[in-house]
């Protein structure tokens, strides 16, 4: 008599139950159903087992699963767009991941950390570029130096000791200005510009000194302290001008957002629909 | 050519289209022949096979007989397999509804027991479901023990002699309580063997599971559901008392 069955056993006990042996095998287990007491026991407990289970009420279907002719028929909306939305969504939210990625979190930084020169540079070439500004000069006589005249420079250099910075219109001696230009080294003279004289600009300066609008800012004189000038910009900024409102980044990701959001929710939509 | 287009060309009129699609077929004939020996050597049932013939034609109603004919039997497996009615009755109708849908699916062999596998798969689906999302039963706790009460429904049988009638629904109550210990693969085998009386090879094609793999789930259930029934020793009669001495 054994003391323990194993796996084996018990297979050849519940195939033996369900005829499921060859002849050869089911002689060995009758054999052994003689001989060996446990595997008797067992064999009769497993048999009971089965008997109960085949004895369990079999119950009605609690009512007809019969299909209905327009139940039937396959869903055909949705078979292929709610999984082409789905990937569509998701390949919108990867790309926003990847552009925030680079644009914030990567080397795009560094670019954001260079763009506000590049943005005062821009916001400065049009105003070179254009219309001069508006400028009040509130005592012609005593300028106050500084500005860097860069287009000045060569003309100042002609005209004095070769330190940069003019200090605008009305300055018949060259002081080193505030903030003004320093040239590196001695310049070989233009002969152009040795032989142009220099006053025709400064007659358009001293014939702007009557015009309050192309004063420089400084202490008002006696006549005009305390008087109010309106000055209205000379040009207005075209409109064919391009606007500096949004870079192509934060573009691609409010594109690619909008994308992810809106296929997403179509394609939730569109399943809800479908398995409805 | 699929089974079933096979068995409409040998038995029934096709439209001229398809026959026109499958004049490729040469031997089509000798198929026909060898069809109908296939069939009768596995004793197929061939009204079976002509209303899924008729099935695949569009016919709902002739679908609709098998589904009367199959429809206790795969209620009581889901029943068995989920152990609530309303679950189980919906995972039926699905059932029937994908099977109506991929019936172009079906290659021939016995349909009580593709039917069957979707069934199961179903049931799977569905258990597979209450594990991510555990629910609590409502049945009524005892607030002396906190025991749950037990319901009216459980209490209820057809059985005129009442206390014949109680204890087979307590009997009934500690086999579902077993079977629902068990994992569910062997779950699905011990109920469609045991329960429905299914041969292994119908079993095997509705698991999708090798004859060997049926074969050992089914021992080692057996063997489980004997020692959960231990638990019950009062409900079982004297002479069935199990020992559970020997593993």
């Amino acid at each position: 008599m054994t003391e323990r069955l194993n796996d084996r056993d018990w297979r050849l006990i519940s195939a033996y139950l369900d005829a499921q042996l060859s002849p050869v095998e089911t002689e060995r287990v009758e054999k052994r159903i003689k001989e060996d007491l446990l595997f008797k026991r067992s064999l009769d407990e497993i048999a009971y087992t089965k008997r109960l289970l085949s004895a369990l009420p079999q119950k009605r279907a609690p009512r007809n699963f019969t299909l209905a002719s327009e139940k039937a028929q396959k869903p055909l909306r949705g078979l292929w767009l709610q999984p082409a939305l789905s990937f569509v969504s998701i390949v919108a939210t990867a790309l926003l991941v990847v552009v925030f990625s680079f644009n914030y979190l990567g080397a795009g930084s560094a670019r954001q950390a260079a763009a506000p020169q590049s943005e005062m540079l821009a916001a400065e070439a049009p105003a070179a570029e254009g219309t001069e500004p508006v400028i009040i000069n509130w005592n012609p006589v005593l300028g106050m130096g500084g500005g860097g005249g860069a287009a000045d420079a060569k003309e100042v250099y002609t005209g004095g000791d070769g330190i940069g910075g003019a200090g605008g219109p009305g300055f018949p001696v060259a002081e080193p200005g505030v903030g003004g230009g320093e040239s590196l080294g001695p310049l070989e003279p233009d002969p152009e510009t040795v032989a142009q004289p220099a006053p025709v600009a400064r007659e358009e300066d001293s014939a702007a000194d009557s015009d309050l609008s192309t004063l420089i800012l400084g202490l008002p004189d006696e006549e005009t302290a305390g008087t109010v000038i309106q000055s209205t910009p000379l040009r207005e900024e075209p409109a064919s001008l391009p606007r500096r409102g949004l870079s192509s980044p934060i573009l691609i990701m409010i594109i690619a957002g909008a994308t992810a959001i809106l296929a997403g929710a179509a394609a939730l939509i569109l399943r809800k629909i479908t398995h409805a | 050519m699929k089974f079933p287009e096979l068995v409409l060309w040998c038995d029934y009129t096709l439209p001229e289209k398809t026959v026109k699609k499958y004049q490729q077929y040469v031997s089509i004939f000798r198929k026909c022949e060898k069809l109908r020996t296939v069939l009768r050597y596995n004793n197929f049932d061939m009204d079976e096979l002509a209303l899924v013939a008729d099935a695949l034609q569009g016919d709902v109603d002739a679908f609709n007989r098998l589904v009367l004919a199959y429809q206790d039997m795969a209620f009581n497996v889901a029943y068995r397999m989920l152990a609530d009615e309303d679950l189980a009755a919906d995972a039926v109708q699905n059932a029937f509804l994908s099977a109506y849908r991929n019936l172009r699916a079906y290659r021939g062999g016995s349909f009580k027991a593709w039917v069957l596998r979707m069934v199961t798969n179903g049931c799977y689906d569905e258990l597979r479901r209450q594990k991510r999302r555990p629910t609590i039963p409502l049945e009524p706790v005892n607030p002396e023990d906190g025991e749950e009460m037990e319901s009216a429904a459980w209490l209820a049988s057809d059985d005129p002699q009442p206390e014949q009638a109680f204890d087979q629904a307590e009997l009934e109550h500690a086999l579902q309580h077993c079977l629902e210990s068990l994992p569910p693969e062997f779950r699905a085998v011990v109920v469609l063997v045991d329960v429905q009386g299914m041969d292994y090879d119908e079993v095997s094609r509705s698991v999708r599971t090798p004859l060997g793999t049926v074969k050992s789930r089914l021992a080692r259930a057996r063997l489980k559901l004997r020692d959960c029934l231990q638990q019950y020793q009062e409900l079982l009669p004297p002479q069935f008392r199990l020992t559970g001495g020997a593993r």
